[in-house]
């Protein structure tokens, strides 16, 4: 063996240290984020070599560590994105719904209760039409639908405004992340231009791109230079290289002064009303929820008082009143003050302030003469309870059917949300088996490595042993 | 290969078990303590819109049956009434009887007073009253329909309205009769006011004959009169069938309401026990793996 051989094996030996300590660092670093949520497990990737032409052949180099593999693959991590954003999506409309339906549930102040007392408050009035202190009853009865239906639609105007105000954080949320992305897109590319890939980055950008895609629907790819391209399904670009796309909010005047969402490219060029485009995630979830879930309850909810209002005036006008201290019957009175719009009819609903001074008022007699014992228009009023007056259906049918209408949402979001968590479970242990960290795998590798290590350095120690050996040879 | 999985991979799913029997013991537990299937129409969207349309109904029959009770009192009023009105007719027929005969001529107008005594009672009788209101009175019911003016007259207040009321689903049952039919001669009969006060008349001038002439008339009148009280019992009769309806319906519907709204208790218990079993065997199986790993033989 040559000096120069010797010189070889010590540095074989020390290539060898060298890349074992890098696989070291690698299993530590993996170690380290095992915790740590959409970290992707590295591996160092050995490479022999090149070997050294000498007499005998080509004699082995010994080994490197080639590259530090990120072990992603991007398919998954689209199909996660697409998860995250569906179970955001159904997570939201069910929070949403949870919270509505309690308007539906309660019997003690619901719609339903109040409608079965107010009619029957006329046909309780039927039995002794003369009777102020019935009459009185009927206002009462009258003044609590009203007050049911005001609660009703108070609840879910509410609770619209509460959402609609969470739509300009997560439009601020969806800003900032986007140009995060955008300076990751170029802080990667700067790293990567001078050596290596920058795992780690790559592993933060992805975070930050889920999290969009949490709030929104996205589309999500990589271009030729490696900055990862991301759009709104509604194709309007989020990310774009190193610029970022700008989602606000302002009120619409054309929606009650709702939120309405404002998207501005990275050139702060063409502005558009995206507010119907924006679909899936947190925003899609609650902008669905403000403007179809709410808006069609309150719709319905509006519907029904506004027919019945509307009916209940016609029937009232068609009867007379008591005749009180001389003064003759009169008839054309409202028992509701009139409603002339079905928007925000729920909550405009108000027994007629004269009715409320003078219960005499209420028309329960059919003639004019005055007898104080013709129950015949409280009983044609009580009748409506029975009558198609709402689109063809009777009051209580309309009224249970909204509350079915409500429970199939409520029920439907739950086994979306449900099935989304199903499938966001079934894609993270996808994403776990090809990227995540296993302890017991890295502690194999660990022990594997450090085995590795000392023999390496058994090498090195061999070869100094050998080189003193030839040194002491000249002594 | 195989499928690689990580710590982090199974804890997530342990977890995520976990909580899908724990929410599936919750919703039991609720159903126990409370008795209902569900709280929500989220939990049963047909069940709860079909509890609203059975509680509403049952809501309706509290009101028919409030409905019938009134029905029958007045109805009861008037059948009293009608009885009452049926004895002062008797009893003046009674008189008309003994006046007729030749040997009390000369001696009528001195009993004059027994007539006027039955004509005060018919008159009681037919201003009866139920709830402050007067049965007889059609739907001027506020004021006493019978009266005698000044001049002895016999006066009608009232009219021909009759009363109806809402007695069970779809059905309205007539709970007042047409006082100018039965009492005031409108279809033919007797107006029995006229009647007593013809004799009362006939009386204060002493004439055997229009005494004798109201005879055949007061036979008549009670004849009519145990039409009238047919008439009422039919009324009766029919608010007495909506009641035993409304009871039925009553009892159907809250057995409806009990089918699909209550607990099941005996299957909730045998849900919740499965259940019981299925998290204790999860808790356990999570404490087994859970500190498993290579760690533990390395140190």
């Amino acid at each position: 063996m040559s000096v120069r051989g010797t010189f070889t094996t010590l540095s074989i030996g020390r290539n060898s240290l060298l890349a074992h300590r890098t696989a070291l660092d690698t299993v530590g670093h993996n170690l380290a984020n095992s915790g740590v949520e959409g970290y992707t497990r590295q591996r160092a990737n050995y490479n022999t070599l090149p070997p050294t032409a000498s007499a005998i052949g080509p004699l082995g180099g010994g080994v490197r560590i080639d590259s530090i593999q990120r072990m992603g693959q991007g398919l998954v991590e689209r199909r996660l994105d697409q998860d995250a954003s569906d179970q955001h999506e159904a997570q939201a409309r069910l929070n949403f719904l949870s919270q509505m339906e309690v308007v539906y549930t309660d019997e003690s102040w619901g719609v339903s209760s109040g409608m079965t007392a107010f009619f029957n408050s006329f046909r309780d009035l039927s039995r002794n039409p003369g009777s102020l202190v019935q009459r009185t009853e009927v206002l009462a009865r009258g003044e609590d639908l009203a007050r049911r239906f005001a609660s009703a639609a108070d609840r879910i105007e509410t609770l619209r405004s509460d959402l609609d105000a969470e739509l300009s954080a997560h439009a601020a949320e969806i800003t900032q992340l986007s140009a995060t992305v955008a300076d990751l897109n170029r802080e990667i590319l700067d790293v990567e231009s001078d050596v290596g890939v920058a795992n780690d980055l790559r592993d933060q950008r992805q975070r930050v791109v889920r999290r969009i895609a949490e709030l929104v629907q996205i589309r999500s790819h990589t271009d030729s230079q490696g900055h990862t391209i991301v759009q709104m399904s509604s194709g309007h670009t989020l990310v774009s290289g190193r610029r970022s796309g700008i989602l606000t909010t302002e009120a619409d005047p054309n929606n009650s002064g709702l939120a309405m969402v404002r998207y501005t490219d990275a050139d702060g060029t063409k502005p558009a009303d995206v507010t119907h485009s924006v679909i899936g995630g947190e925003l899609g979830g609650k902008l669905n929820a403000r403007d179809n879930i709410s808006g069609d309850a309150l719709d319905r909810l509006n519907q029904l008082a506004f027919s019945l209002v509307s009916e209940v005036n016609n029937q009232h006008q068609a009867g007379f009143s008591l005749a009180v201290g001389g003064n003759p019957p009169i008839n054309a009175q409202n028992f509701f003050t009139s409603i002339n719009v079905v928007n925000g009819a729920a909550q405009a609903i108000v027994v007629d302030p004269a009715m409320l001074a003078d219960p005499s008022l209420i028309a329960a007699s059919s003639t004019a003469n005055g007898s104080p014992g013709n129950n015949e228009n409280a009983l044609a009023l009580a009748a409506l309870e029975d009558a198609t007056i709402i689109n063809g259906s009777r009051p209580h049918d309309n009224w249970s059917d909204q509350v079915r209408q409500i429970g199939d949402q409520v029920a439907r979001a739950r086994r979306d949300s449900d099935n989304y968590d199903a499938r966001m479970e079934q894609s993270t242990a996808l994403r776990e088996a090809l990227s995540g960290v296993s302890v017991d795998e890295e502690l194999a590798e660990l022990v594997k490595v450090q085995t590795a290590f000392e023999a390496s350095a058994k090498v090195v120690t061999t070869a100094d042993e050998v080189l003193q050996t030839i040194l002491a040879m000249k002594r | 290969m195989v499928f690689r999985v990580t710590h982090s991979a199974s804890h997530m799913r342990r977890v995520s078990a976990m909580n899908r029997t724990l929410a599936g013991m919750d919703r039991v537990e609720r159903q126990l303590s409370s008795g209902r299937r569900f709280e929500r129409p989220g939990e049963d969207p047909e069940g709860a819109a079909r509890v609203l349309r059975i509680a509403r109904r049952q809501g309706d029959i509290a009101t028919y049956t409030e409905n019938v009770e009134a029905g029958r009192g007045m109805l009861s009023r008037a059948e009293s009434a009608v009885v009452g009105l049926s004895g002062v007719l008797n009893s003046a027929r009674s008189l008309a009887l003994k006046m007729s005969d030749s040997f009390y001529d000369g001696e009528r107008t001195g009993q004059v007073n027994l007539a006027e005594g039955l004509i005060e009672s018919a008159l009681d009788l037919l201003n009866t009253t139920y709830d402050d209101m007067f049965i007889f009175g059609g739907f001027a019911n506020d004021q006493p329909p019978y009266q005698i003016d000044v001049g002895g007259v016999p006066q009608y207040n009232g009219d021909n309205g009759l009363i109806e009321l809402d007695v069970s689903d779809g059905a309205r049952s007539r709970v007042t009769i047409d006082p100018e039919v039965q009492f005031n001669g409108e279809d033919g009969g007797e107006n029995l006011l006229d009647l007593l006060v013809d004799l009362r008349n006939a009386m204060a001038n002493d004439s055997q004959g229009d005494v004798a002439d109201t005879l055949n008339r007061f036979e008549s009148a009670v004849s009519r009169l145990s039409q009238t009280t047919s008439e009422i019992g039919t009324l009766y009769q029919r608010l007495e069938v909506h009641e035993s309806i409304n009871e039925v319906q009553d009892v159907e519907l809250e057995r409806l309401r009990s089918i699909v709204e209550d607990t099941d208790y005996a299957e909730a218990a045998a849900t919740m026990s499965l259940r019981q079993t299925a998290y204790q065997a999860s808790l356990a199986a999570t404490a087994r793996v859970q500190g498993m790993s290579l760690l533990n033989f390395m140190r």
